[in-house]
């Protein structure tokens, strides 16, 4: 039977009506649908579950289960829009494969690492765990604990983790997959600005002359900003759009001025324009003495590998992260050496291009807003080359002003809201503070009533680093919470594998589908989901947004939040502190950990009467638990330039830009008049440093780690496509976006392909020297990379191109370099 | 199924509707007879829920919805729910596809 | 589920004698537990043979959709269609003006409207870039079924 939309919207004519006037839905309506109770859709907002973008949603559920989606109109990131995935989110929780309970590796009834996943109780999985939790500690200390966590956790989740970690098991390590995305772009805001994140928002989208996409493909992987952009460049003919990348790709599709760099070769572009505005006479020199100072990098830092690997062994200052004082005169010394023919040649971007965008940044008139994403963070020296794009803004004063700004992008909803600024690092603590200083130890143990020394002055294991101590045996009992890193991690083969099976290892996954990081583990934990619990996320502007659970989990799926805290009380704080520290708080003794981190008094200050009646969590905690670890947290910042807002105000507003100073969000941060802790008097004022002062700080170009070869003859690059998001183990669930684009593929120049005696279609054989992966072979597709590179996304379980990838970091930020190793191409 | 791209586009407005509880029942016969007004719920305490839509005589439903508040018997009309896809002028494109945005 | 998890240890142990390379012991260890993920039966270790190419589905009828503003997917190929700063393929059959005239699917009213609401003569150029919304299907049954279900009043039955 039909239904013809007019009927439908006259239905909600009727409804709606029938609201006001506070009468039943009338009768009359039942020839338009047959069961009034059954057609009645309750809808509420959540953020999407997917990237950093942070659009809005409304999301519309009948019987416990979504059974809608649709952009929300009222929220100002995405104005109704969705992208496809987002228009699929009503789908991502029904995959027929949902864990709903417990499974844990077992021979003859008991825990087996050699054993198959037999199903458990919640108790028997907290059992062995704790108990293999404990053996660690008795055995090797703190060090040997650890957790990889994630951006897609809720701030709360992150939170609690944090604590947990920190606090509880006093291990620093714990490490969010943000690592793999964004560590780049925090080390250059902290070393540039003092405080992490961009100083703008999306507003500039509408308020731009120019654009710069530096290595990012905002088409596909942002898209509703890139349809803001599509906005602004349709709408407005004077308005350009330069895409740099290094193979061609759907963003190219709006652009001006298209450029394809030879990889690593940005940082010999960003220091071109930096010499071009100074040549001519294009520095704001007013802004620049003003706001800023010149510093210089140690050079030859190494990659961020094992100290043993040669490459290491041969740098000269492996892993410095030290800067120099330098004049104005030596800087413009040392961009001089770029100059157009030297970056053409570096680059092989035709001069022409080069200029016009050169010309573009120096006009003091044009304001640009440049971009980027993992081309710039996922990058053997990331933090440098984010540096390199401040440089250009802070020399033409084009930052922290409507349409004006440097506009690091995020990959994940929570990336900036749970990892960053909550500090899951295992360097960090929340609102920006480190566990290095010991002022910062002091001021979190104070919020959280915990004795002085709690936290460990040593940074714990970061991402990568935790895989090579799995497999070293230093790290041996292991949280994988929120995430797929077996498939997300580089170097499958050589790394990650041998480190989640060593037998001296016990690895933990908690996740509502059986990813490939399960099958890797030891216990697997069933998840609740998105609207399955309450939670926040914070976007890429800063904007903080929450949601109500709109649905029951699963079988006996719990939360991540429910199974920190869960666990956390198999233990009494006598397992987890040594008795200096005990000594220290004899009143805490004989307490589980449990009741020293999640019931003291700020946590459960707030009574269960004041969450909802659908709040799986509170209601397990019996108060209102969210409320609580949001307002502890919400402690850190406020005062301190990442003010929050008080926790209701969440749950009204389409989320708000931190910091938010009496009510009131910040859109611009360091400019007078529009971020409040600017001085009066001030303009601008850079006030995560002491004085003031941004920090102008040069860096020259280096070679990559592994470069093509004789026999490993090809660039490999990795990446996202649109209709599936990370590692796919949402939307490769959802059959349409399955049937969207159903299998990751080899995307390769037609030249290289006829050298290959290569079709389209082709079954291929991709190696590297550390591993080997099939595929097959696209010519035509939506990513044109020029002879001599390959693009393969990342996103597909059945070819794990990861097995390829090498695990080189930014010697700085620690994140990996997953745009370019060498490998070959052969048919098969 | 619902198809939102191939049907015409759609107007409709839903109004609240209040007269006398004593003679609402005959109010709301008269309304219902009225060309593109229908009435669903009428209450005892004097609301009716009616929806109004476009025809093709009576294109504006802010001038149906003036009627109605004016009709004899009627309190007061209130407009509750209001959808318009109307308005929408087919656009202009050459046969390449290109566009010109202004 | 008792049955199920051994049928997959089962089928898990075929996968692994195939694709044996090492050791007995070792394959144990790495084995992945008898659970399958969206890779199937096959082992960590292994090479995965690769998929086949799957074709596009062409010139089928509309397909339905699931809720109300789910935009609905692509019922043909798209291969080769330009859509840039200069033209739009799609726009030239279902634009309003051409649609009826080859039997297309007229874009939908909502796409005239502005960020900010205002209605529009032509489609907003927010939404200029079709397939980041609507995207062609292959010829391939899911990976995994889907359990999500429509409100009756949709439900295709």
């Amino acid at each position: 039977m039909n239904q013809s939309r007019r009927d439908f919207i006259k239905a909600n004519a009727i409804a709606a009506t029938a609201a006001a006037a506070g009468v039943a839905i009338p009768a009359s309506a039942s020839n338009l649908i047959t069961d009034s109770d059954k057609s009645k859709i309750k809808w509420d907002k959540a953020p999407c579950r997917f990237c950093g973008t942070g659009c809005s949603v409304l999301v519309g559920s009948q019987n416990g289960k979504v059974v809608a989606t649709q952009g929300d109109p009222d929220a100002e990131v995405n104005k109704g829009l969705n992208c496809i995935k987002g228009y699929f989110l009503s789908k991502i929780m029904y995959g027929k494969d949902r864990l709903t309970q417990p499974l844990l590796r077992m021979k003859d009834g008991k825990f087996h690492k050699e054993g198959d996943f037999q199903p458990v109780s919640w108790d028997m999985a907290f059992d062995v765990m704790a108990d293999k939790f404990k053996s660690a500690l008795k055995a090797k200390g703190p060090t040997s604990v650890g957790m990889f966590g994630s951006g897609q956790w809720t701030v709360m989740e992150g939170y609690a983790a944090v604590k947990l970690m920190k606090a509880g098991f006093r291990s620093n390590n714990i490490d969010p997959n943000a690592r793999h995305c964004m560590a780049s772009a925090v080390g250059a805001f902290m070393r540039t600005f003092g405080i992490d994140e961009p100083m703008g928002c999306y507003d500039d989208l509408e308020q731009a002359d120019s654009f710069v996409l530096w290595g990012s493909n905002m088409a596909e992987m942002h898209p509703i900003l890139w349809s803001r952009l599509t906005d602004r460049r349709l709408g407005h003919s004077h308005v350009r759009v330069h895409v740099l990348s290094t193979y061609k790709h759907r963003s190219f599709e709006l652009a001006d001025n298209g450029m394809i760099f030879t990889p690593n070769t940005d940082l010999a572009i960003a220091n071109y324009i930096a010499n071009y505005i100074i040549q001519n006479d294009a520095v704001d020199w007013g802004f620049v003495k003003k706001h800023t100072h010149f510093k210089q990098v140690t050079t030859d830092i190494g990659y961020g590998l094992r100290p043993e690997h040669e490459l290491q062994k041969a740098a000269k200052n492996a892993d410095s992260g030290k800067i120099l004082d330098v004049t104005f005169e030596e800087y413009k010394k040392q961009v001089a050496e770029y100059t157009l023919e030297k970056t053409v040649e570096i680059s092989g971007v035709p001069a022409k291009n080069l200029e016009e965008m050169a010309k573009m940044y120096a006009d003091p008139k044009t304001k640009v807003m440049s971009l980027w994403t993992m081309g710039m963070n996922q990058h053997t020296r990331g933090v440098w080359m984010n540096s390199l794009v401040y440089n250009i803004h802070l020399l033409t004063g084009k930052i922290s002003k409507p349409g004006s700004g440097p506009f690091s992008l995020t990959g994940q909803p929570s990336a900036c809201g749970t990892a960053r600024e909550v500090g899951t690092f295992s360097h960090r603590l929340p609102a920006d503070m480190v566990v290095k200083k010991k002022k910062h130890r002091d001021y979190a143990e104070k919020i959280w009533k915990l004795p002085e020394g709690t936290i460990p002055a040593k940074p714990g294991y970061h991402a990568v680093l935790q895989n090579r101590m799995l497999k070293d045996g230093k790290l041996n009992a292991y949280w994988v919470m929120c995430n797929n890193n077996v498939q997300a991690a580089p170097n499958l083969n050589e790394e990650t594998l041998p480190g989640y099976r060593n037998p001296e290892n016990f690895v933990v996954v908690s996740d509502p589908y059986p990813t490939v990081t399960c099958q890797a583990g030891d216990l697997i934990l069933p998840t609740a989901m998105w609207v399955e619990k309450e939670g926040c996320y914070g976007n890429a502007e800063r904007r903080t947004q929450h949601w109500f659970q709109q649905v029951k989990a699963p079988g006996e799926a719990k939360s991540d939040l429910w199974q920190l805290m869960e666990f956390s009380k198999r233990f009494k704080i006598e397992d987890v502190w040594d008795e200096a520290l005990l000594a220290k708080a004899p009143h805490l003794r004989g307490k589980t950990m449990y009741d020293v981190l999640y019931r003291n008094g700020n946590v459960d200050a707030y009574p269960i009467e004041e969450a909802k009646e659908l709040n799986d969590d509170a209601h397990d905690c019996g108060f209102y638990v969210q409320k609580g670890l949001f307002e502890e947290y919400a402690a850190f910042g406020r005062d301190h330039g990442h003010d929050l807002a008080p926790y209701e105000m969440y749950h009204t507003a389409r989320g708000l830009r931190w910091p938010v100073v009496n009510g009131v969000e910040t859109k611009w941060r360091y400019k007078e008049g529009s971020d409040p802790y600017v001085g009066k008097g001030k303009d601008f004022e850079f006030y995560g440093k002491p004085d003031g002062k941004a920090l102008i700080i040069s860096a020259p170009y280096e070679a990559p780690p592994e470069a093509p070869d004789s026999e490993y003859d090809m660039w490999l690059c990795t990446g996202r496509v649109l209709e599936h998001w990370h590692s796919g183990s949402m939307t490769q669930r959802v059959p349409e976006l399955y049937r969207a684009f159903p299998d990751a593929v080899v995307f390769m120049h037609p030249d290289d392909a006829k050298k290959r005696n290569l079709r389209r279609g082709d079954e291929v054989m991709v190696e590297s020297r550390r591993g080997e992966m099939k595929s097959r072979i696209e010519t035509r597709g939506r990513n044109r990379p020029p002879v001599g590179l390959v693009f393969v996304p990342w996103f597909d379980a059945r070819q794990l191109i990861n097995k390829i990838t090498l695990d080189a970091t930014d010697p700085l930020s620690k994140q990996t370099d997953y745009k370019k190793c060498a490998i070959k191409v052969r048919k098969v | 199924m619902i198809n939102l791209l191939e049907e015409d586009p759609v107007h409709i407005a839903g109004v609240l509707v209040k007269a006398f509880p004593q003679n609402i029942q005959a109010v709301a016969e008269k309304l219902n007879a009225l060309p593109g007004t229908e009435v669903h719920e009428v209450s005892n305490e004097g609301s009716m829920v009616v929806t109004v839509e476009a025809t093709d005589k009576e294109k504006n439903v802010v001038d149906i919805i003036t009627k109605l508040s004016v009709f004899e018997g009627v309190l007061d009309a209130s407009l509750i729910f209001h959808h318009n896809d109307a308005g929408l002028v087919p656009h202009a494109k050459n046969n390449d596809g290109k566009i010109n945005f202004k | 589920m008792k049955k199920l998890i051994t049928g997959l240890v089962l089928l898990g142990v075929v996968a692994t004698a195939v694709a044996q390379k090492d050791d007995s012991s070792n394959d144990a260890l790495l084995s992945n537990g008898g659970i399958e993920s969206l890779r199937g039966k096959a082992q960590l270790s292994e090479t995965r043979e690769s998929d086949k190419m799957k074709r596009v589905l062409k010139d089928r009828e509309v397909v339905e959709r699931n809720y109300v503003h789910q935009p609905p997917v692509i019922p043909h190929q798209i291969r080769g269609y330009k859509v840039d700063l200069n033209s739009n393929k799609c726009l030239s059959c279902h634009g309003w003006k051409y649609a009826k005239e080859v039997g297309a699917t007229k874009v939908s009213p909502t796409h005239f409207e502005t960020r900010d609401g205002m209605t529009l003569s032509d489609i907003s150029p927010r939404r200029y870039f079709c397939s980041q919304c609507h995207v062609p299907q292959v010829d391939a049954k899911p990976l995994v079924k889907n359990e999500f279900r429509a409100v009756e009043s949709l439900s295709h039955k």
